[in-house]
């Protein structure tokens, strides 16, 4: 990347109180106007890193460079970085334009200026109007929106978001996604996202990161965190997939649930102990009387509709697998499954295959 | 609904019998004076004495005083001499009462503070000497501050390991005893003493529930500690602080012990001379009218005060230059 805005290196943390270690060394490079998401469970680290970026939390090693510069020893307030608070952080005291007139009126701007800048970042975030209302008669979404005018009145070349969109109902929350979406284009600021909805995170961003337990676990954009997780935790917490314990008999050759399937991966060696991921829709369901031979034969557990396709529960021995179909088998049918060599995901055995393998295996109970 | 009204008799009662009552009491008396009938003493011809009164009346019986409504106490309440107690009570508390806010704010706002590590102790030992017996505090600083007392000596002491020490004093004006007691500023610090953590407890509970998101928004906003101080904090300590120094300033006004002791009956406050009508002069009349006037000027005070409170304009920031 040529244009990187923030470059966050090695940056641990360490709480203080209890020696709990918040981010194992985490390194990121963030490029202008690019929207990049922080995803993952709660505990994960997500938001330390971002008040690492912010200013709030002090990594007890690391670097953050903003524009080539280590900021770690500034202060918040001489950031040129903006944060959208988890639960909004508006001042109760001060009226909507008050709140969102906050960061010109500290530099002492004009006064003139500053409330047609106001009405303007309020007619973005689509509160034209609302500049005299308190903040206690907002509903949640307007609040929140306060929040994102007030950051972005301030130009700032990154705007962090902190699960701005927790609080939101569904309706709302998918309207909010696609608002900030044009707002992040129309402004060319760049976004660091944080959240736990792995869907809000696949819409927005132009680049996920994932992270569990301090650490990421995988960087690249939705469709490559989607269709090629690098290991079970990834696949398990993006999507519905079936994660599944295999054998890598060669490249190009991989056995799982007792059949020997031809894919695209390689690299893994001869005879290597591997997880396979399989996406629900990308498993197929044919009838036992096709003439297709050496695939795993299953029987339909359960089938529910789900709007757009139905979703079948099949058990294979002792595994049971989710599909996704919008062609209905009734439960109790016998089937046979395929999958297309490039719809199988080899991942290297990780750390947490075996926590994530046990919560798939609970399902076929 | 009705259960609760029944919660509420006993303290209905014991406001009324407590409260109201004493209240209508000191009304009355603050209303009335009592005045004797003068009357001439006689000897009636045989030989048993009588009393005539102003009217020709003659009695056998020795009139006694009667009660009558007047405003004769309110015009001797308005005596400079009392005009000037109170004037003096109220500098004296209004002294206290700032004193109390300048030392208490920042004890407030440090305790407060995030990195402020076991700040339920620091409270504990700010409210440990309360827990002690009033008047054995305020001695105790008596013994602090008499002329042979513990400050005076360990003066004695430095003068005499010092010589140069001594000099400067002595150049200074300074006398061999320095007096510390028995003037105002001994009263004002024996108040502040006493009424501090009064200010330090409402500051403090309102600061530490003050949301810490909030100094960080202004933080990101780019407001320097100082100014988020002045925009966030300090808006949002008001009622706290509006409280503190109404808990300061009431009982300061009222006080008669500290001024009492640590004044040592020189500087007298508008407390003194109500608690002597009710001792020594034995007139409770013009000491309820007193009392009146006392409680007159601290609602007047309280309602000033919440008038500052409940102002529909929120505070948008504290300008201090």
């Amino acid at each position: 990347m040529d244009n990187v805005i923030l470059s966050i290196r090695d940056v641990k943390v360490v709480f203080q109180d209890d020696g709990f270690t918040a981010l194992g060394g985490v390194s990121l490079d963030i490029g202008e106007n690019e929207f990049v998401t922080l995803l993952g469970p709660s505990g994960c680290g997500k938001t330390t890193l971002l008040r690492c970026i912010g200013g709030f939390e002090k990594p007890t090693s690391g670097e953050i460079l903003y524009k080539g510069q280590n900021i770690i020893p500034l202060p918040p307030y001489k950031r040129a970085i903006n944060t959208v608070f988890q639960r909004y952080a508006l001042f109760p005291h001060l009226n909507v334009a008050q709140n969102v007139a906050f960061g010109p009126d500290l530099r002492g701007e004009d006064k003139k200026k500053t409330a047609g800048e106001v009405s303007r970042m309020l007619a973005l975030v689509g509160l034209a109007g609302f500049e005299k209302r308190k903040i206690a008669s907002l509903s949640g979404g307007q609040q929140q929106r306060v929040a994102i005018a007030r950051a972005l009145i301030n130009k700032p070349d990154v705007l962090l978001l902190d699960e701005p969109l927790g609080a939101l109902d569904l309706k709302l929350r998918r309207e909010m996604q696609l608002e900030l979406k044009r707002i992040q284009r129309e402004s060319g600021i760049t976004f660091i996202f944080v959240t736990h909805d792995q869907e809000e995170a696949l819409t927005m961003s132009d680049r996920i990161a994932v992270m569990r337990a301090g650490e990421i676990l995988q960087l690249g954009t939705p469709e490559d965190i989607y269709n090629e997780p690098q290991n079970a935790f990834v696949a398990d917490f993006i999507g519905d997939s079936d994660i599944l314990s295999g054998t890598m008999i060669r490249d190009g050759l991989v056995r799982f649930l007792g059949c020997e399937f031809r894919c695209v991966d390689s690299g893994f060696g001869e005879n290597a102990e591997v997880d396979i991921v399989l996406r629900p829709e990308d498993v197929k369901l044919k009838p036992i009387d096709d003439p297709v031979t050496g695939v795993p034969q299953g029987v339909v557990e359960s089938l529910l509709f789900k709007g757009v396709h139905y979703e079948m529960k099949v058990r294979v021995g002792e595994s049971v697998l989710l599909v996704h179909s919008t062609h209905a088998r009734s439960v109790g049918t016998p089937v046979k499954l395929t999958v297309a060599p490039e719809d199988i995901q080899v991942m290297h055995k990780s750390d947490c295959s075996t926590d994530v393998l046990k919560k798939h295996a609970d399902r076929a109970k | 609904m009705k259960k609760n009204k029944a919660l509420l008799v006993p303290f209905v009662l014991w406001a009324a019998i407590f409260i109201v009552v004493p209240l209508l009491l000191i009304v009355w008396y603050g209303v009335t004076v009592e005045e004797s009938i003068p009357y001439t003493e006689i000897m009636l011809e045989d030989g048993t004495a009588a009393f005539e009164l102003a009217d020709g009346t003659v009695t056998t019986e020795r009139p006694q005083k009667r009660t009558t409504v007047s405003i004769a106490n309110f015009r001797r309440m308005l005596e400079p001499t009392y005009l000037k107690l109170l004037l003096r009570s109220l500098k004296i508390a209004v002294i206290t009462t700032l004193i109390c806010l300048l030392l208490g704010y920042p004890v407030a706002l440090i305790l407060s503070g995030k990195d402020f590590r076991r700040p339920g102790l620091w409270l504990m030992l700010i409210i440990l000497p309360m827990w002690m017996n009033f008047l054995l505090r305020t001695y105790s600083w008596m013994s602090i501050l008499e002329n042979s007392g513990i400050l005076n000596s360990w003066i004695s002491s430095l003068r005499e390991a010092f010589p140069a020490f001594d000099e400067f004093l002595t150049q200074m004006g300074v006398g061999k005893k320095i007096i510390f007691l028995y003037n105002e500023k001994a009263v004002i610090l024996g108040m502040v003493y006493n009424y501090l953590s009064f200010m330090i407890m409402p500051i403090y509970t309102v600061i530490e529930k003050i949301d810490r998101s909030l100094l960080e928004a202004a933080a990101d906003l780019g407001a320097s500690p100082r100014k988020s101080f002045l925009r966030v904090t300090l808006p949002y300590s008001l009622p706290g602080v509006l409280e503190g120094v109404t808990m300061v300033f009431v009982p300061a006004v009222t006080t008669f012990v500290i001024s009492q002791l640590m004044g040592g009956g020189k500087v007298p406050l508008i407390g003194d001379i109500i608690q002597n009508q009710f001792g020594k002069s034995s007139d409770w009349h013009f000491g309820s009218t007193l009392s009146l006037l006392v409680m007159v000027v601290v609602l007047a005070f309280m309602g000033t005060l919440n008038r500052i409170d409940k102002e529909e304009e929120p505070v948008k920031e504290v300008r201090i230059l």
